[in-house]
Order: C-alpha cells, then sequence, then structure tokens
C-alpha cells in the first residue's frame, strides 16, 4: 500500500484503462464521469477485480491525499480485506436502493406539474406574473429542510396547520417519511399525505408520489398496503395509465379476498 | 456450520433486516432483487451471501430462491475463519460482479433486463427448464417480459 500526493486537476485512471490498482480517497474529492467521490470511499475497486477497462478519467477535484492497493496488499492483511468486504457490501446495498429513489423519488422534486401551470398562464397577463406563478410551483414542490432529529423534526412537522396551508402540511409529511422511513409516525404521515392528495387536493401526481414512497418504505405492512394498493389502481386507472392493470394484479394477488369494483374507481 | 434445504420460492434475506448469518449456496439458484421485486442479481452454487452479519449491518437485499436449494449456514467469525487467499480474491470479484450487474440492469427497460438475465443465465449452464421456473419469482412486469422473450431463446 502506498500512500501518494494528487494535485488538484490531475487525472489518476484514465477512461479505457484496466487499473492496475485501487485507491482509498483518504482526504480529498475525485470526479470520475457523473459520479463525484468523497474521502472515505474506495475507487475503480470494481474495474479492479474484474479487470475491466474504465469508463471515464478518474480526475482530482481538490487537492487530495490518497492510498494506493493491490489485492495482495488487501488480501494479506485481515483488517484491510474487513474494510475493503464492508465497502462493496455496503456498495451492493447502495446501488439496490439508490436507483430506486432516484427513479421513484427524484423525479417528483425536479418536476412541475404542466397542467397546473398551463391554468395559471391562462389566467395571468404578463411575463413577470408567469415567472413568479413559475417560481412558486417550483418552491413548492421541493420538499422542506427537518432538523436532524426525529423527535424535534416532528414537532417542526406538526406545527404546520392543514387549515392555514394544505400543500405545506402535506409536503411536510411526506419530508419527514424521506427521512425517517423507521419513524413510527411515518406510516401515519404517509397515508395522512396520499388521503389528504386523493381526497381533497385531487392531486394524482401527488397522490401517486406518496404512494410509491409507501410502497418502497412497507412492502411488507399488509394493513397499510391494502390501501396504498388499492388507491394505486384508482389512481392509475384514472389516469388512464396502462400500468393500472399491473396494479390491480398485484392487488388481487396479495389481497385475494378483497373485492375491487371496477366500475367504481372509474 | 449447518445444512438446510429449501423449496423454490424460499425467502432467505428479506430487506431492512440483519442477517443472521452467512450462508454458502451448495445446490440451486439464488436471485438478488431490489425492493420494488426486480430481479437485479443472482448467487451461484459454492457462492456467498448475508455477508452484512459479518458487520452487523442491514441487508437491502430480498434474496429468494430460484429452485430448490442446498445452503450451508457459518456464524460470520467461523466464515471469516475458514477463507484462504484464494477464496478471499474470489469473495471480491463475486461482489464486484454482482454490482457492476445491478449497475448495468438498472438503466434497463424490462424487456431489455430480461433478456440480459436470461443471457446471463444461460452463459452459467441454468439449464432452460430452471430458467423457466424463475418467472414464479418474478414481479409481474417482468414475469409479462419474460413471457414475451423467452420463445427468442427457445425457453
Amino acid at each position: 500500500m502506498e500512500e501518494v500526493n494528487v494535485v488538484s486537476g490531475q487525472t489518476v485512471l484514465s477512461e479505457g484503462e484496466v487499473p492496475k490498482f485501487f485507491f482509498f480517497i483518504k482526504e480529498g474529492k475525485f470526479r470520475s464521469g457523473n459520479e463525484i467521490y468523497h474521502s472515505g470511499s474506495f475507487v475503480a475497486i470494481v474495474e479492479y477485480f474484474l479487470e475491466d477497462e474504465l469508463v471515464s478519467d478518474v480526475v482530482a477535484e481538490v487537492d487530495s491525499v490518497i492510498r494506493k492497493y493491490t489485492k495482495e496488499d488487501v488480501i494479506g492483511d485481515d483488517e484491510e480485506y474487513k474494510e475493503v468486504l464492508k465497502y462493496l457490501v455496503e456498495s451492493l446495498n447502495a446501488s439496490l436502493v439508490d436507483y430506486i429513489e432516484k427513479d421513484v423519488i427524484g423525479d417528483f422534486e425536479k418536476s412541475v406539474d404542466v397542467a397546473k401551470i398551463a391554468t395559471i398562464v391562462d389566467k395571468t397577463e404578463g411575463e413577470d406574473e408567469i415567472l413568479a406563478a413559475l417560481e412558486e410551483m417550483l418552491t413548492i414542490q421541493k420538499l422542506p429542510e427537518l432538523p436532524d432529529d426525529p423527535e424535534k423534526a416532528k414537532a417542526v412537522v406538526e406545527m404546520v396547520s392543514k387549515e392555514e396551508d394544505i400543500i405545506r402540511y402535506v409536503l411536510h409529511r411526506l419530508a419527514f417519511v424521506k427521512k425517517f422511513p423507521d419513524f413510527p409516525d411515518s406510516k401515519e404521515f404517509i397515508l395522512d399525505a396520499l388521503r389528504i392528495y386523493m381526497d381533497e387536493m385531487e392531486d394524482r401526481y401527488g397522490a401517486m408520489y406518496s404512494a410509491k414512497l409507501a410502497i418502497l418504505f412497507y412492502p411488507s405492512d399488509d394493513d397499510l398496503m391494502k390501501e396504498v394498493m388499492h388507491r394505486s389502481v384508482k389512481i392509475t386507472r384514472l389516469n388512464k395509465d396502462p400500468e393500472w392493470f399491473e396494479y390491480l394484479i398485484r392487488f388481487l394477488i396479495r389481497f385475494p379476498e378483497e373485492e375491487v369494483k371496477l366500475d367504481e374507481i372509474s | 456450520m449447518k445444512s438446510l434445504e429449501l423449496p423454490s420460492g424460499s425467502i432467505l434475506i428479506a430487506p431492512d433486516q440483519v442477517p443472521d448469518s452467512v450462508y454458502i449456496l451448495k445446490k440451486g439458484l439464488l436471485g438478488i432483487f431490489d425492493k420494488l421485486e426486480r430481479l437485479m442479481a443472482f448467487v451461484y452454487k459454492e457462492e456467498s451471501f448475508g455477508l452484512e452479519s459479518i458487520f452487523e449491518m442491514k441487508s437491502f437485499m430480498n434474496i429468494k430462491s430460484l429452485t430448490q436449494v442446498e445452503i450451508d449456514m457459518y456464524e460470520p467469525k467461523e466464515f471469516l475463519d475458514s477463507l484462504n487467499s484464494t477464496k478471499k480474491e474470489i469473495l471480491l470479484k463475486v461482489i464486484s460482479n454482482r454490482i457492476w450487474y445491478v449497475k448495468r440492469r438498472y438503466p434497463l427497460k424490462a424487456d431489455e433486463r430480461i433478456r440480459d438475465i436470461i443471457k446471463e443465465l444461460k452463459d452459467n449452464g441454468i439449464s432452460p427448464g430452471e430458467i423457466s421456473s424463475i418467472t414464479l419469482n418474478l414481479s409481474v412486469s417482468d414475469a409479462l417480459a419474460f413471457e414475451r422473450i423467452k420463445g427468442e431463446y427457445g425457453i
């Protein structure tokens, strides 16, 4: 194992290269394509062990200190081996979660409800008003920041009054669920948000987001899933989304005793 | 070390839990599913899983048997002590390989993902009959994709 100083902008490994080593970032930051690696990360480890070509350059973003490793360094030292093994197991778990969060959740925060904007634009005269309306739409889609302590965060969430600002009310609940999915109140919060989006705001996009969040975090809670999955059938059918049939099959497989009256949800 | 025999469709590791033991698959085939029940990677004969138990870490994997399986269970320390240099290196390669497959499969649509999966299974000598049996464990959209595609591979 060799410790090396790397200056900002320096390319440590190049695109197309089969790495002869992988490295640990002791201090600093690196970029490889769209991925950023911070201190505490191992870089090029998968390509090294699979003897595969790197798909992009690995470049230092700031002055950094790295430790270069080969398999001999790792296999001959029990502690180093455990660190590398732990990192790979964490990476595999993270990759099984990462994409779902980007795929299912990220979309909501970046998106703007085009139908709502069209309504606002239709009623508004002047460019400034339209821009202000657009800015408002973008702002309200962003989930609020909450304290890191769940009890303090819960207190913040419960201070928001539904009667005063229904949008802030549901967004605070969603933000809490996303940040503390294992906290006991989160199931109640996600169901509350789903019901409000669907029954009071008639916002099917927000309702589907809440439903997907519930399916992601609580797939094994039968009581919660019965309501969430049933509502998912209803939302997707109302949206004329071909996926509605798949949601229906999933619901019927999971809850064969339950009755679904299609004329009630069309 | 203890040995177990389990039928197809058994859940060996449920997501969001710390596994009790490290396991080695002695016979059969296991699938690693994500939380939305998409099949993302495999555990083949002689490969290990449940490594999170060594670090008392939660697993986000959902590991189910795709065929009837035989499994050896090890205490985490017992497992680590059993590794010689060759096995240590193979283990790092195997996990790297799983990461590579998961990252490659995520951007794919269901049809492409199932094609990729069938090809990997065929390349690893899994019989058409065994490949066919995995549909029992797929999500609805993946199972529909499998039904559309399987003819292309003589299944």
